[in-house]
């Protein structure tokens, strides 16, 4: 008799299992499949470059004297939107102040041989004596 | 002057009213001479690269007193100069008379510390505040 309950309960434990394995993987299916549809793959991005400034040279020889390189801007124009009565929109160009004009940085090498950063014409000349100690 | 420089360069050297000159100094043997060098030989390539070499040598101040020949050269690429351009000038003798030059040029006028500025010919030592170099660049542009 306990042979054939032995038996039984083998059997009863062999069908659950059996049960429960196949639970098991339905419920692995569909957290993967879950998973699969709400992946979001990020786009590749480059990576981050650094970035110099970038300022005109002179050549190493005495530089002849030059202006300094400008950019001149245009007057920027905007838009002024007036609503009168009646919701009649009347809009009207106004000129704004140009931008300061920028100066590019110069670099070059004095007769001696030191090396500066500036405009040759400047009005003032700053020498630095400096040791890097 | 690496914290009041950057003031000066944004408000009298962009705008055109004064140009700065580094003049080497070498008052501490071998690390001033080879620090010097290094920012001789990478400007020997680009007058551009001397700044900024010559920030990151301020910057790394405390370095230089144990740098040997590898790290001068390492920082010389890092800012971009040309490995094999830079050694040549590094192991050669040209930059290193240049350098010594203009050394022997400072102590005939007389500047024997450092650092010293001299501003249209008013001469002052240390390093001072921004607010010093306005008034001085008013007085001087009144002249």
């Amino acid at each position: 008799m306990f042979h054939y309950l032995f038996r039984a309960v083998l059997h009863y434990n062999t069908a659950v299992m059996k049960r429960s394995g196949l639970l098991i993987t339905i419920l692995i299916l569909f957290i993967v499949g879950c998973q699969a549809e709400t992946a979001v793959t990020d786009p590749t991005t480059s990576p981050p470059t650094a970035t110099t400034a970038v300022i005109t040279t002179d050549p190493t020889e005495p530089p002849a004297p030059e202006e300094p390189t400008a950019v001149p801007t245009e007057p920027v124009a905007t838009v002024e939107s007036v609503v009168e009565e009646g919701g009649v929109v009347e809009e009207t160009a106004v000129a704004t102040e140009a931008a300061p004009t920028e100066i590019v940085l110069q670099t070059g090498r004095t007769e001696e041989g030191a090396y500066y950063l500036g405009d040759p014409n400047a009005p003032i000349r700053l020498i630095d004596y400096a040791d890097f100690l | 002057m690496l914290d009041t420089e950057p003031q000066i360069i944004e408000n009298y050297v962009k705008t055109g009213q004064v140009q700065i000159v580094f003049w080497p100094v070498l008052n501490h043997g071998n690390p001033s001479t080879f620090s010097t060098l290094t920012a001789e030989c990478v400007a020997q390539q680009s007058t551009d690269l001397f700044w900024v070499v010559h920030e990151r040598l301020f910057e790394n101040l405390s370095e230089l007193w144990s740098a040997d020949r590898e790290y001068y050269v390492n920082l010389a690429v890092e800012v971009g100069a040309d490995q094999a351009t830079f050694e040549a000038c590094y192991d050669g003798p040209a930059g290193l008379e240049q350098i010594l030059e203009l050394d022997a040029i400072r102590r005939e006028r007389g500047v024997y510390s450092q650092p010293i500025f001299d501003a249209n010919g008013e001469v002052f030592g240390g390093y001072q505040q921004f607010d010093f170099y306005v008034e001085l660049f008013d007085l001087l542009s009144e002249q």
